[in-house]
């Protein structure tokens, strides 16, 4: 049988959460001789302090894809029965069909109300620029109709434009916005080297390939973080430092993962992007190296012909970026990464 | 309101997501991440643990789905389940015998520094103390308290009766109570 004062304490709790009750009248009215259900009443009130916990916004945006990604195997026994309503149309659901088509659809619209010129901009913004989130929107749209080698490639470059970005503010002093855009950062090397994982059961020979460059890239991206480290104030150090701990432990996986290249087969590669302002007036972002030394350029080791030859997908309107040539066919524009061009030289800032 | 109007029901998403279709369960999931992001987070605070422990619960509700009995199916309290057992074989490799061990709190980002400060005092306490329950009590603090669910969801998640939620919500409280009074004497 149950205890008397549990089964007090239950209703009258009951009662507050439901708002039938304040505490006061709770314990006026259940407790009035009861100084120990008092006390638990009490306790229980010290719980309404507590601060709400909300996933952060990135992760509710991007860990859908992600679990699509990796639920995707399962097929279905019989016809689907599930017709999404009406009403959840209105809404955004960051699946990756809707994703994609949302995405696209605020870009086209983007774009044709301010035309290509706001779009190439954004293209060279860095984080706390109002465009920015632009091109986070322009990426997260090449990433939705990429193919899955396609997707890695994106990645891969993505990685090395998060850190020219933080070069960038560093250059430019803006060091509040270096911890945020350090955890972007991160989040990128951990979706690269996981997109590298699955590319492997789907495409080893080209995985293997991918990951060397990965590798030899985050090499290079570390050399540039490391120099970062002793520029910015303290406050921004950890976020850098853990985005280099985080690289090299992803560098590590990958070894297993990929064991046929070993680290340094592929010299570094010139992947860093380079931001450019929009006005002329700001210092070019980032190096290819902290040293400003071009890596492999012309290198003979560097392969030149690709096992795989993938498509190469441009979206309408966007002649500034390019999915990664590995069709042979070097990207367009100027702000993308050229695998196997100079790095740009930004030691005139 | 035309029936394509209508909001399904988790039964009815449950039931097209175990015949394998993929957007009825993003639809659950949907619903159900951030309250389990939530319940996650309380138990191991921190956000990147507790994002990739959200992820994995849903996959492997994703994975389990086909082997459930649909008559009588309770999402909801199933992946609340699946949660907790993420979060129990996380402690084991991890953190043996932990919950509610980190200190490191992290408050809503929208609040001042000094109500950040002060919930993450209140936090850091709590969990102290909750720290040295025991895990059914624990968790009987952590679904009604926490995580606000009412005498009736706490049984179905902790798959116990009602009477028995009551009777170990009162014993949790007792020993907090107890602990708490502990402390003060400790520190007078």
């Amino acid at each position: 049988m149950i205890d008397p004062s549990a089964d007090i304490l239950a209703k009258c709790l009951e009662a507050i959460e439901k708002g039938e009750l304040s505490v006061e009248a709770a314990l006026d009215q259940f407790s009035k001789d009861d100084p120990d259900l008092r006390e638990l009443i009490k306790v229980a009130g010290v719980f309404r302090d507590i601060p709400e916990v909300k996933p952060r916004r990135e992760f509710l945006v991007n860990s859908p894809v992600r679990l699509m990604n990796s639920i995707g195997s399962r097929k279905s026994r019989t016809n689907s029965i599930y017709r999404r309503p009406v009403i959840f149309s209105k809404i955004l659901i960051s699946f990756p069909r809707r994703l994609s088509f949302i995405i696209a659809s605020l870009s086209l619209l983007i774009f044709l109300a301010l035309g290509s010129g706001t779009v190439m901009a954004a293209n060279t913004t860095i984080p706390g620029d109002w465009l920015y989130p632009v091109k986070l929107g322009i990426e997260n749209m090449r990433l939705a109709i990429a193919n899955q080698s396609q997707a890695v490639e994106l990645r891969l470059q993505y990685v090395s434009r998060r850190t020219g970005e933080i070069k960038a503010l560093t250059d430019y002093g803006r060091y509040d916005e270096i911890p945020a855009a350090a955890i972007d950062l991160t989040n990128k090397v951990q979706d690269a080297a996981q997109s590298l994982v699955e590319l492997k059961t789907e495409e080893p020979i080209l995985g293997n390939e991918l990951a060397g460059e990965f590798r030899a890239s985050l090499s290079n991206n570390q050399e540039v973080l490391k120099s970062l480290l002793e520029k910015v104030p303290s406050p921004a150090q950890p976020a850098i430092g853990h985005a280099i701990e985080v690289s090299n432990h992803e560098k590590e996986s990958l070894n297993n993962t990929y064991p046929g290249i070993t680290p340094g087969e592929i010299l570094p590669s010139p992947t860093l992007p380079v931001e450019k302002t929009n006005n002329g007036n700001r210092p070019e972002a980032t190096p290819s190296h902290p040293n400003g030394n071009p890596s492999n350029d012309g290198n003979p080791e560097r392969p030149t012909q690709k096992p795989h030859v993938k498509p190469t997908v441009t979206p309408p309107g966007n002649n500034q970026e390019q999915l990664p040539g590995r069709s042979g066919g070097q990207p367009q524009g100027t702000h993308e990464p050229d695998p196997g061009g100079k790095p740009t030289d930004n030691s005139g800032h | 309101m035309t029936s394509e109007d209508r909001i399904l029901k988790d039964e009815e998403l449950v039931s097209a997501a175990y015949s394998g279709d993929k957007e009825a369960f993003s639809e659950l999931y949907t619903r159900y991440i951030s309250q389990i992001y939530r319940f996650i987070y309380y138990r191991v605070t921190d956000q990147d643990e507790a994002e990739d422990l959200t992820e994995t619960v849903f996959v492997k509700a994703w994975e389990a789905l086909p082997n459930i009995q649909l008559r009588g199916f309770y999402f909801k309290a199933w992946i609340y389940r699946i949660a907790r057992n993420a979060v129990v074989d996380r402690h084991r490799t991890h953190r043996p015998s932990a919950t509610f061990d980190n200190q490191v709190t992290r408050s809503d980002p929208g609040d001042s520094p000094e109500e950040q400060y002060q919930n993450n005092e209140v936090m850091t306490h709590l969990n102290k103390l909750i720290t040295r329950l025991e895990p059914d009590l624990q968790d009987v603090i952590l679904y009604r308290f926490f995580m606000g669910f009412s005498h009736s969801e706490t049984s179905s998640i902790m798959n116990r009766s009602v009477i028995y939620v009551r009777v170990l919500q009162h014993r949790a409280l007792k020993k907090l109570r107890d602990l708490m009074k502990l402390e003060i004497s400790e520190h007078d």
